[in-house]
């Protein structure tokens, strides 16, 4: 076939070549990007399968969104289960306080590159210093239930 | 940044499967740009294009301890990616295999054109779709992966092995031709 013979098909890669493919990831990057949030969604589908968790919804406050304001609260549900999260954001880092209707669960929160885990109090509350702002979602654990997982949250 | 993808993809796959649950995190950021454009390579829509990945990754968990060689992990998931476009495709009703002339990427609320805004990039893209539809699908892919996998990423789309790698291939050398002899081209 002629395509088989192309001139330069069998020459060596050169500068030339990985800019031209270089222009063209950017380019693709362009008229085509990776949708936003899809990383974190791939993530969180990993998670649950992980856990084999159930999904807690959001029942109050929103997950994205500018945040203008120093503080925020939300609150997830899951079956019988409720937990809310207050967040007080200074630079670059997050404190949480939160509350869970089952005093003595295990709370994890997993942020980007890290996991926190704390055990709430007697009245279900628990608390989390110095966690590093961006995306995290939570993971509750109680024995005799399967773990509850949160969406992910920009914190 | 020398380290090729594949390459940091394997050692990310590695500590994985050593129980460093958090690598795989890394290995979905390293590797999800890749796929994505080789599931919309396949012609598939965005929904199927996340579908297929996702479905690729939870499978890839299931069957971590089964993939023998870790710097397989990269073909592995393009490989399933492929795959599982076309069969989610075939599903919704798509005929896949039929030749468009024109890359089915168009997404109806932002036109390509509209996202390019330099008159470089105008050009490349202009030269990039008078290629042939097979190596448009080469190139968009492996212009994502750098140099060391280009062989083994074009053989997991189904392409010819040693028709890209250490030697320029058909597709780059058309297009490089192309692009070379446009004088509107800085290269």
């Amino acid at each position: 076939m002629a395509e088989e013979t192309y001139p330069g098909a069998d020459a060596p890669m050169d500068a030339t070549d990985e800019r031209i493919l270089a222009r063209m990831a950017t380019l693709y990057a362009t008229v085509d990007p990776v949708p936003f949030d899809l990383v974190d969604r791939i993530d969180f589908a990993l998670a649950v399968a992980e856990l084999e968790a159930d999904i807690a919804e959001l029942t109050r406050g929103e997950l994205v969104g500018v945040r203008s304001e120093e503080t925020d609260s939300v609150t997830f549900t899951s079956g019988s289960l409720s937990l809310m999260v207050t967040t007080v954001r200074s630079a670059h880092h997050v404190r949480i306080d939160g509350w869970v209707t089952s005093p003595g669960a295990e709370v994890d929160v997993v942020g980007e590159g890290i996991t926190r885990t704390v055990t709430a109090d007697v009245t279900g509350r628990f608390a989390l210093d110095e966690i590093p702002r961006g995306r995290a979602h939570f993971v509750v654990r109680r024995e005799g239930y399967r773990p509850v997982i949160t969406p992910s949250m920009e914190i | 940044m020398n380290t090729s993808l594949g390459a940091q993809a394997a050692s990310a796959f590695i500590a994985y499967r050593e129980g460093d649950r958090g690598q795989l995190r890394t290995l979905v950021a390293l590797l999800t740009p890749l796929l994505w454009h080789t599931a919309r390579s396949q012609n598939a829509t965005k929904e199927v294009a996340e579908d297929a990945i996702q479905t690729a990754w939870l499978r890839l968990v299931d069957a971590a301890d089964t993939i023998t060689d870790p710097k397989g992990v990269v073909s592995w998931l393009v490989i399933t990616v492929k795959r599982e476009s076309w069969r989610l495709l075939r599903l919704a009703g798509r005929d896949v295999t039929s030749d468009l002339g024109v890359p089915e990427t168009a997404d109806e609320t932002t036109p390509e054109d509209l996202a390019i805004t330099s008159d470089q990039q105008r050009l490349l893209w202009g030269h990039v779709n008078n290629l042939p539809e097979r190596c448009r699908t080469l190139l968009r892919v492996i212009a994502f992966a750098a140099s060391p996998d280009y062989a083994g990423v074009a053989a997991s789309l189904g392409m010819p092995v040693g028709s890209i790698g250490p030697t320029r291939g058909r597709c780059l050398a058309k297009l490089r031709t192309l692009l070379l002899s446009d004088p509107s081209w800085e290269a």
